[in-house]
């Protein structure tokens, strides 16, 4: 009654996967009959598997010459077949009562078969295929390579180093970057870093390359927008902060339209986080707006309308933030207060002074002497209130 | 079923001298469990199509629905309908094999129409296997059943050697598709007429 493989209407699909089957069946009676006597001499059984092996690899070259849109499916579940082989066979009991050079080499054919159909048949599969141990293998030997060449060829390139984070991440916790969508956005980014290694591009060419690939990897903006921020505050006057701001504008906007390097087939590196580039016009437009802010304080207060203070700034500070944590306001928060208060005020040593003066002056130490000060300070004030209740709730000098 | 059977089981555990089961609970096994589930569930996911008559289908389906119902039918205990469970039903049947097969209903419209429209061909799928099946599990005495803690159901049984492997375990898989949507009160049994059968229909190759 084995109406199988010979019957002839049976085969209106691929005959030529017969060797596939009857390897599914070894790894099926492998797997499942664990309480019998071993099933098949040891030889016997690597040399049948080999030349299953190699006749299941042959007909799947000779299969993936002819694709036809129609047969991506069919062909994906195949391959998730011939991935699920490996696991199995490496955990079956049965194998394990094999001598172990058997089992290596069993499993060293599975695991070829399962590289060599992922292979040829990588075209074909969705972006969301989670491709198997065998062949993220393979591509994780090469992306370390070109990783750790690229380290070491440009050790202070911190730039490059944030880029390459999509990589790091795939060497390092590749199970959870094990799609072919991931797999592609990693090889277009080392692809684009070698040909800018090529032609010795300049660090804005890298993030011409950013943008055109959306690397919007968490690491790397933070990187950009760090090192952004830190140049911004190197400068002093308003003015030049406003051309900084114009020059990284301007280099978004050239890299933003940069049609020198290949963009992912997949979109963005995280489709769920907002764009590079949104990401840089918030941030920019961000910092244009404080360089605005910044500009309107000194404009209105020139020193003449502030109210002068007897002690210096740190006495000020101090003081003011004693009586801020003891609730004089209630916001509990030192630097906006001290942002109004700057505006108003003004000290012998600095007629205007900034928010940041104050801010400074009142988080360092305080020392002992301005300790003394403000005991005293605060002793005068407590004589103050006890001669006003004497004086029956009226201030002494406001008279009797 | 099974129960009848414990007495040959322990013979069977004798005969091989150990058991590689005791470890069921070990990091391996539940690994080798995972691995075996993904295959079965990779080979459900060829979807082969129904290559005969939908009569032969509907045929199929009946065949199918008189194994789940073989033996004892009891009605459902409290605790299985709290579970969720449900009493077997042709459509039900239908509409699972359905999920992992393409069936091309010619011209009728859907398993329903089928089902009360059509006879029933018995020239390919008929009572015989059904026969056929249950008593090579009588006769066949090491048949044993192990079902394991995270679900993955597996029969070890010579009774397999005949029909093609990826029906085997496709009538495994699909075994287990089906006790998810309904109480089969003749597990094995269901499983073996399919892994005999279903290759007649939906010819199956990898």
């Amino acid at each position: 009654m084995n109406l199988l493989p010979g019957q002839p209407t049976a085969i209106p699909q691929q005959p030529q996967s017969l060797a596939l089957t009857e390897l599914t069946q070894i790894v099926y009676e492998l797997a499942g009959s664990s309480r019998h006597r071993l099933l098949y001499n040891a030889d016997v059984l690597v040399s049948h598997i080999e030349a299953l092996v190699t006749e299941s690899i042959d007909n799947i070259h000779a299969l993936s010459r002819e694709l036809t849109p129609d047969m991506h499916e069919t062909l994906t579940n195949r391959c998730q077949v011939v991935a699920s082989l490996v696991p199995l066979v490496k955990q079956s009991p049965q194998l394990q009562r094999y001598p172990e050079t058997v089992g290596k080499n069993i499993i060293g054919g599975l695991e070829y078969l399962c590289l060599i159909f992922h292979r040829q048949l990588y075209r074909v599969f969705s972006a969301d295929y989670q491709l198997p141990h065998s062949y993220l293998k393979m591509e994780v030997t090469n992306a370390g390579m070109q990783y750790q060449r690229l380290l070491s060829q440009y050790p202070n390139n911190k730039l490059l180093k944030a880029m390459l984070r999509p990589i790091e991440k795939f060497i390092h916790n590749t199970s959870a970057n094990n799609t072919k969508k991931s797999i592609d956005y990693n090889n277009v980014l080392l692809s684009n870093i070698k040909l800018w290694q090529r032609r010795k591009g300049t660090q804005d060419e890298l993030y011409e390359i950013a943008l055109t690939m959306n690397l919007n990897c968490p690491r790397f903006m933070h990187y950009m927008a760090s090192e952004a921020g830190l140049e911004l505050q190197s400068f002093e006057k308003r003015a030049d902060k406003g051309a900084c701001i114009e020059r990284l504008q301007k280099l978004f906007l050239q890299a933003s339209t940069s049609t020198k390097w290949k963009a992912s087939v997949y979109g963005a590196y995280l489709p769920d986080v907002n764009s590079v580039s949104t990401e840089v016009q918030k941030w920019l437009s961000q910092q244009a707006d404080l360089v605005k802010l910044e500009a309107a304080a000194p404009a209105e207060t020139s020193g003449t309308n502030r109210v002068e203070m007897q002690e210096e700034v740190e006495f000020f500070s101090i003081l003011l933030k004693v009586m801020i944590l003891e609730g004089l306001t209630k916001l509990k928060k030192v630097a906006p207060i001290f942002r109004v208060f700057s505006t108003v005020i003004s000290f012998a040593k600095s007629a205007v002074p900034s928010e940041g003066n104050l801010i400074r002056a009142a988080s360092r130490r305080v020392d002992g002497a301005l300790l003394d000060k403000l005991e005293a300070f605060f002793e005068r004030c407590l004589l103050l209130v006890r001669k006003i209740r004497r004086n029956g709730g009226k201030f002494p000098d406001e008279g009797e | 079923m099974y129960n009848d059977n414990i007495g040959e089981l322990e013979e069977y555990d004798a005969y091989d001298g150990q058991n590689e089961y005791e470890q069921l609970g070990t990091q391996e096994y539940k690994e080798y469990a995972k691995a075996y589930k993904n295959l079965l569930q990779s080979v459900l996911n060829l979807r082969f199509s129904w290559e005969k008559d939908p009569e032969d289908f509907l045929a199929l389906v009946l065949l199918t629905y008189k194994a789940i119902m073989n033996g004892e039918v009891e009605p459902l205990t409290d605790k299985e309908i709290a579970a969720g469970m449900v009493a077997p039903d042709v459509d039900t049947v239908a509409a699972v094999f359905d999920e992992w097969i393409s069936v091309d209903y010619g011209s009728y419209q859907n398993f329903q129409q089928l089902r009360q429209t059509a006879i029933p061909s018995d020239t390919i799928f008929n009572e015989e296997y059904l026969a056929l099946a249950e008593s090579k599990r009588i006769s066949f005495d090491t048949m044993h059943e192990v079902s394991h803690a995270d679900g993955a159901h597996m029969i070890t049984s010579p009774l397999y050697t005949v029909p093609h492997p990826i029906t085997k375990m496709w009538a495994e898989a699909f075994t287990v598709k089906l006790a998810e949507r309904m109480k089969l009160y003749d597990e094995s049994l269901c499983e073996i007429l399919l892994g005999h059968t279903i290759h007649l229909g939906a010819y199956m190759v990898i």
